[in-house]
């Protein structure tokens, strides 16, 4: 009883304390240090995260959103660039075209599956964004896809262009308005050599430029084979990067069949010319160089420089004091190396020259232009008393009947006409055929590469293949039976290059067009 | 006698928290005179501070000391704040191997048979070891390095978290000077000792208990001597005897107490323990049944 009521009385008091033991507390302040430092890095570690892989989750979701994370396609300058199988659009224009190319793609990987064949992959390298001052327009970019998709949906559907032993996918590579980001976008196609599916080709380099000879070499020395789609300067071809091939005729083409032009027409005795002096560019520079080599009997009087890119450099204003020494020189026609906006602004200055009732011949070479549809500037040039005519990769009059075509283009135009559009303005830029072409002689390569193995070929052996799409294995393009042989450096053999007159005549003048030699 | 207070009682408790050293005090009496509730609020003081269990040893047979032993290992295992988890696994290998008689099979045969029945009731899961061998052959195809990062990780693994079977060997040298003996023959004494042979044999209840009081006694000692509580001075456990009076409770006693002057007589450094009983003694502190 004592017993209790003592302890009641103790125990009426507080609770009994104990203090943590020495090692706890000293436990608990590591711990506490502990848990901050990991707390830190943890921090440090998805700050870093997030800097790091931020920027890409982030330029990627820019680029198609949800559906583009984890694609190859990433936003970098305000540009979506990149691979894609035509499922991520890169401007609305190009929307419907792509989804054919997408769907022609699903088809094939359903019919290589069905028939146990082997499935490859070829890639579009090309711009296909476009901004005010891109090297391609919007519309030469759409004709070179719609081109592209009639090439691809022949060989996979039909064996007009090769025995149907590997079934195709084309997948779009977009190296940005000015090829600016091309090396992202080679980075991701040298990845693709090692995917399912593998990429076993590129096709479609379309500017010719510093740029695009950079990515060539880098795909070269990763072992794919090339074929370029409006690509003309001389030098970039298989003698200079080994494993490339063209679909263009060459600069010199160009020159030789401006030649055999003016031979036969008779009426010219002499020609200025006049360049564009920016050095770094290699169409204009290797125009020029292939004019001087080819037309020197022509060439009269003194050169006339002028600087790239007048739009931004003045207009018109660029060209007065060349039409005022073209007047001067009592010129009866100039050779222009230049671009194809330079040539624009060009003709508006010649339109008001001081010598507009002196008849004038304007002649130029370029693998297709879309001044064809500019009715305004057909207007100008006519009432100038001009006479505006370039070699080119193909005739406006093919499509039309008016001139007399390469015997496998109606094959195309038939194809062309029932995919995508009846209407034969639609070629007059030259860049479908050209594109078609180039795809044709791709897949041609692809399907004479080892067709015994039931394997896909790898890229180094379509590569060793490309010098052998000649004689009994031509590519049966719409620009001519193309022949490809290292004799030519890789240039098209066969291939056609008409002179066309701008405004595109109604009626046409009768010329026996040339034909790039195969040997 | 006058009566104790609170603080006086707990004073006394809390003068032998800390690490013992030899020769140690583990054993507290709190007064006769202390209040009734004396014991759980010296519990309470110790949540959170120490790894503690409250036994009430009326719950308990005096022939049944291995189930008040597995209740204390079973509370003391709980975890503690700042305390690393406490394992018995020593105890618990003698726990098992009390559980049934083994086999009658005498010396050597016994041996092998009590080695193969050791290896069936403790061995570590075939299926995990299977298991375990499989991811490194897995990581294998990988590649060799990180096959071997694997085999790594599953040797720290196993050394972190080890199976019954690892501390069966203890028992053939239990942590005392002198030679090794085979751990089989110690553990099949052990159950011979619970489950004597023959109709009417009778069990050496004191040698069996004081085994696997020295198990436990050692289960503490190594907890304490590695990782955090090896630095720096930490709470005992303690375990808080209610009804000690009872005949389980005074044979608990007599039985830690002869246990703890026989390490200490062997040198064995003392275990990190402390024992709390509550004041009402019992008439009989023996209880030798052999």
């Amino acid at each position: 009883m004592t017993s209790t009521s003592t302890g009641d009385r103790a125990g009426s008091g507080a609770a009994l304390y104990l203090p943590p033991s020495d090692g706890a507390l000293r436990w608990a302040r590591k711990r506490r240090r502990m848990r901050r430092l990991s707390l830190l890095t943890a921090a440090a570690v998805l700050i870093a995260a997030v800097a790091y892989l931020g920027p890409i989750g982030w330029s990627n979701f820019q680029c198609g959103g949800l559906r583009s994370i984890g694609s190859d396609i990433r936003e970098i300058d305000g540009e979506c660039v990149g691979v894609t199988d035509g499922s991520f659009v890169f401007q609305d224009q190009f929307a419907h075209v792509q989804e054919n190319i997408r769907a022609e793609n699903e088809w094939a990987a359903a019919q290589a599956a069905a028939e146990g064949l082997p499935l490859v992959r070829i890639a579009m390298l090309t711009t296909m964004t476009t901004t005010a001052d891109s090297a391609m327009s919007a519309d030469k970019i759409q004709s070179a896809l719609e081109g592209a998709y009639v090439a691809l949906h022949r060989a996979n559907r039909t064996p007009e262009l090769g025995d149907r032993t590997r079934y195709v996918q084309l997948h779009l590579a977009n190296e940005g308005a000015r090829q600016t980001h091309w090396e992202y976008t080679v980075g991701r196609l040298e990845a693709m050599e090692d995917d399912d599916v593998p990429l076993v080709a590129v096709m479609g380099q379309g500017i010719s430029s510093d740029r695009t000879v950079a990515a060539a070499e880098r795909l070269s020395a990763a072992g794919i084979p090339m074929v370029t789609g409006v690509t003309t300067a001389d030098g970039i071809d298989h003698d200079h990067i080994d494993g490339l091939i063209r679909a263009a005729p060459s600069n010199t083409d160009f020159a030789v069949a401006l030649r055999r032009h003016l031979d036969a027409r008779g009426d010219i005795g002499s020609a200025m010319l006049v360049y564009d002096s920016t050095a770094e560019d290699r169409y204009t520079t290797t125009l020029r160089t292939a004019y001087e080599a080819e037309l020197g009997e022509y060439i009269a009087g003194s050169h006339q420089p002028f600087p790239g890119r007048s739009i931004a450099t003045g207009g018109p204003e660029v060209f007065d004091p060349i039409t005022r020494n073209i007047c001067a020189a009592a010129s009866e026609a100039v050779l222009f190396a230049g671009r194809e906006p330079d040539l624009r602004v060009f003709l508006d200055a010649l339109s008001v020259r001081a010598c507009v009732d002196r008849p004038l011949t304007v002649l130029f070479g370029v693998t297709g232009t879309d001044m064809q549809q500019d009715e305004e500037l057909g207007e100008r040039i006519g009432a100038a008393n001009l006479d505006v005519r370039y070699a080119a990769g193909s005739d406006p009059g093919w499509a039309t009947g008016a001139t007399e075509a390469p015997a496998d283009f109606a094959a195309f135009h038939a194809h062309y006409s029932r995919l995508v559009d009846p209407d034969p303005a639609g070629l007059s830029d030259g860049y479908a055929v050209t594109y078609h072409d180039a795809l044709a002689t791709a897949i041609g390569a692809v399907r004479i590469t080892n067709p015994w193995e039931v394997e896909a070929p790898l890229p180094e052996d379509v590569r060793e293949h490309l010098l052998l799409l000649n004689s009994e294995q031509v590519v049966r393009g719409a620009t001519g039976s193309l022949s490809f042989a290292s004799n030519r450096g890789g240039n098209p053999g066969g291939k056609w290059v008409p002179v066309v007159s701008l405004p595109y005549p109604q009626d046409p003048p009768a010329e026996a067009t040339y034909v790039t030699p195969v040997e | 006698m006058p009566s104790a207070t609170l603080e006086d009682e707990f004073e006394k408790v809390k003068a032998l928290l800390g690490r013992p050293s030899a020769p140690a005090e583990h054993y507290v009496e709190l007064s006769a005179s202390a209040p009734a509730d004396l014991l759980d609020r010296i519990a309470a003081a110790l949540d959170g501070r120490a790894p503690h269990v409250v036994i009430d040893c009326g719950e308990f047979s005096d022939e049944n000391l291995p189930k008040l032993l597995a209740a204390a290992k079973a509370r003391l295992a709980m975890p503690c704040p700042n305390y690393p988890r406490l394992w018995f696994r020593r105890l618990e290998v003698g726990l098992v191997v009390i559980e049934r008689r083994i086999d009658e099979t005498p010396q050597i045969a016994y041996t092998k048979a009590f080695k193969e029945a050791a290896r069936n009731i403790i061995a570590p899961p075939a299926t995990a070891k299977r298991r375990a061998q499989g991811f490194v052959a897995l990581l294998a195809q990988i590649g060799p390095r990180i096959a071997l990062m694997g085999a790594i990780g599953a040797w720290l693994f196993e050394r972190r978290y080890p199976s019954l079977y690892e501390f069966y060997k203890w028992y053939g040298h239990r942590d005392r000077p002198g030679p090794r003996h085979v751990p089989e023959s110690r553990l099949g004494e052990l159950n011979n000792w619970a489950h004597p042979a023959g109709e009417h044999g009778t069990p050496k209840r004191r040698l069996r208990d004081r085994q696997l009081i020295e198990a436990m006694l050692a289960d503490l000692r190594h907890a304490y001597n590695r990782g955090r509580l090896s630095k720096h001075d930490w709470y005992r456990s303690v375990i808080l005897l209610r009804n000690s009076h009872t005949r389980a409770g005074a044979v608990f006693r007599e039985r830690l107490r002869s246990e703890l002057a026989e390490l200490e007589r062997l040198g064995v450094p003392p275990p990190p323990l402390l024992v709390v009983a509550d004041g009402r003694t019992s008439t009989s502190d023996a209880g030798d049944d052999e």
